[in-house]
């Protein structure tokens, strides 16, 4: 059902610039975007009960629309968080990648959800507005309704005269000392995760200030009347995004709204449980083992590293931390020893997956292609999260599946096309930006064009080589393809 | 400036419209749900009421002197004179509005030994017009304590309903202010 939103995203987005592909990365950009006009809109923001809503409004109305964006991209800027970060969930929960070794950055996820909540609602407490005066009799009932409190919260806001300047003293420490938690957390977010992209790709960055800062001169943040304690509040501006459980406060109370809260928070923290992952992990073997390191810099979940060889003097040796390893196989792509050009013992190496060994899959698509008689042989290798290429088989077409297409070691591939006579290769597997093993499609892509070890030995092999990163459901695109390249190969006279 | 150019030269018109357009409508989408649609927390005929009790708490029992054993088990320095209880008493409340019960309940002092303050805090809606209230404080051996008031409240006013170790108070908050 999403595939043609999908279809039409990656028409409009081509070339990296698709922000679903990149919400994390998008979700810290914000949360800097959010730091630098925050600090400019604190240098302004006076912390007393008479000031601070009144400096609010100097900032947006006298600095000649200055003060007016940086408000309004803060604010939208926090929005979009909210939206990036809700988004990252549900397609991580729907390519279920909370399972196995990658727990442990799922798990890290859920408290940033509490602390973004704060972290934005205390934003708004500083505007001292009628909305900040909703969400401080708001949220003290729902503080008040926890068992421990000894005096109720909502005590600090019976009236206008119990209101003191230490108040905003104590809410800019806690503007400041919430988001910096938050930091801290995606700090730890990211401790399982290498090559993480903490910054998009600059195109993408520069589109989305743009769109903040236009977005923030056609809909200006603007304050509600200022905070009076000692009359009722009339209709409340709400931000949806933010506020969304407090209209549930009011009606169901605030016991419910912790319940519900605290259900679905346990909900996601359990959810690694309910789901195992049958993975095989990959293995280090110390007698191949050159100590060359690229397992250890490609590996995307930082489950390799090094350490003096056991028996080679002066060599290092990779070490698999099989809690950490999700057996994506991308290590035994980038093992130097993974080489079918080898005079003896070519199924030896220094490191692959214990069940799905690469030596494996080449003796397979060797033993098929010489099986076919026909010339113009024609390989297809895609992955498990992508379209399943076996289909495709014919008496031309040799198809071979890996657990992501970063597993495949490029010599393979010169291997094949030189040796079993292999005219064209299609290779194909998760969108790019999107790889379910994070860095697959990047990394051979990289591969193949030489910027990365090991890189693609013949340049006439690299021009028999078709990329399509379609995903699941791509039986069409990929049709079209091999009927495509059949017909060159045929005009050729291949 | 001149590579942001190229870039959108290599996009293409139409994307370039395609993806200004998107970004339009969802941070249009995004600024409208930030503010909208308003809730309405209260109607505009209303009043609000908040019940708030705070007393330091009545002990139970009464102070009595130390036995001689009692302070032979203690330190030198610890020997007070007297022995106090620390547990303190609970208090019933009854609120009564318009001469309908409004709230019943029982107070317990903070603290895992019940030594601490006794705190309330209930806020109620009502519409505007002349408020009767009636508070019935049971509060150990002070006993039964009624305080009874008719206040004339506008829309949006904010009520007090107050009871502490001072005792009984109840006005509109902007009045409290003003005195």
């Amino acid at each position: 059902m999403l595939k043609p939103v999908a279809k039409c995203m990656d028409w409009v987005f081509p070339n990296h610039w698709n922000p679903m592909e990149n919400l994390g990365a998008l979700s810290f950009y914000l949360f800097w975007v959010i730091t630098a006009t925050g600090i400019y809109l604190f240098v302004f923001f006076e912390t007393s009960i008479d000031g601070a809503w009144l400096s609010v409004e100097k900032i947006s109305n006298e600095q000649f629309y200055i003060g007016s964006i940086m408000r309004g991209v803060h604010r939208f800027a926090s929005t979009a968080m909210a939206v990036t970060v809700t988004l990252h969930l549900i397609k991580e929960l729907l390519l279920k990648r909370y399972a196995g070794a990658r727990w442990f950055s799922w798990v890290s996820g859920v408290p940033l959800l509490w602390l973004l909540f704060a972290s934005d609602l205390g934003g708004y407490w500083l505007v001292w507005d009628e909305k900040a005066q909703y969400i401080a009799m708001t949220s003290a009932a729902l503080f008040d309704a926890i068992p421990i409190v000894v005096e109720p919260m909502a005590f600090g806001f019976l009236s206008q005269e119990v209101v003191s300047d230490r108040f905003f003293t104590l809410l800019i420490f806690l503007h400041v000392g919430i988001p910096l938690a938050l930091l801290l957390g995606m700090f730890f977010h990211l401790q399982r995760i290498n090559h993480s992209r903490s910054i998009p790709r600059r195109r993408l960055a520069v589109s989305v200030l743009v769109a903040l800062i236009v977005i923030s001169l056609l809909m200006p943040a603007t304050s509600m009347p200022r905070a009076n304690l000692d009359k009722v509040l009339g209709p409340i501006e709400m931000d949806w995004f933010y506020m969304n459980p407090f209209p549930f406060i009011d009606m169901w109370g605030p016991g419910v709204v912790w319940a519900v809260l605290v259900s679905f928070s346990t909900l996601l923290l359990l959810l690694p449980l309910t789901a195992r992952a049958t993975r095989s992990i990959a293995r280090v073997d110390p007698d191949y083992c050159n100590g060359c390191g690229w397992c250890y810099q490609d590996c995307p979940f930082d489950a390799i590293y090094m350490k003096p060889h056991d028996f080679m003097k002066n060599h290092m040796q990779a070490v698999v931390k099989e809690d950490w390893c999700v057996g994506c196989g991308i290590c035994s792509g980038a093992c130097p020893t993974v080489t079918p050009f080898k005079r003896f013992n070519e199924a030896n190496s220094g490191i692959n997956l214990v069940d799905r060994v690469n030596f494996d899959v080449l003796s397979e698509a060797r033993e098929k292609l010489r099986e076919r008689t026909t010339a113009g042989k024609i390989l297809v290798i895609g992955c498990d999260y992508g379209t399943d290429v076996r289909q495709f088989e014919d008496e031309q077409v040799v198809a071979e599946t890996l657990e992501c297409i970063g597993q495949l070691p490029p010599s393979f591939m010169d291997y094949l096309c030189r040796r079993e006579d292999v005219e064209a290769v299609l290779m194909t597997g998760c969108r790019s930006d999107d790889c379910y093993h994070r860095l697959g499609v990047e990394l051979q892509q990289e591969r193949l064009v030489r910027l990365r070890e090991p890189h693609l030995k013949y340049a006439d092999v690299r021009d028999r080589i078709g990329k399509l990163w379609i995903g699941k459901g791509g039986e069409k695109e990929i049709r079209s393809h091999l009927t495509g390249i059949k017909k060159q190969l045929e005009e050729e006279g291949v | 400036m001149s590579k942001l150019l190229v870039t959108l030269s290599e996009l293409g018109a139409p994307r370039v419209i395609a993806q200004a357009t998107f970004y339009l409508f969802i941070g249009l989408l995004m600024a409208y749900l930030s503010t909208s649609p308003t809730y309405q927390y209260a109607d505009d005929t209303a009043v609000e009421l908040k019940l708030v009790i705070r007393h330091s708490g009545l002990f139970i029992g009464e102070c009595r002197p130390i036995s001689e054993a009692e302070a032979g088990k203690l330190r030198p320095n610890m020997r007070a004179p007297q022995v106090c209880p620390r547990e303190k008493s609970s208090m019933n409340v009854s609120l009564a509005v318009n001469d309908a019960p409004f709230h019943e309940g029982v107070i317990k002092p903070a603290g895992l030994h019940n030594d601490g303050v006794l705190a309330l805090y209930r806020h109620f809606t009502l519409v505007a017009g002349k408020i009767s209230v009636r508070l019935a404080i049971e509060n150990g051996k002070d006993g039964l304590r009624v305080f009874e008031q008719v206040i004339d409240a506008n829309p949006a006013d904010v009520l007090l309903l107050q009871y502490d170790d001072a005792g009984f108070r109840f006005s509109k908050a902007a009045e409290r202010g003003a005195g």
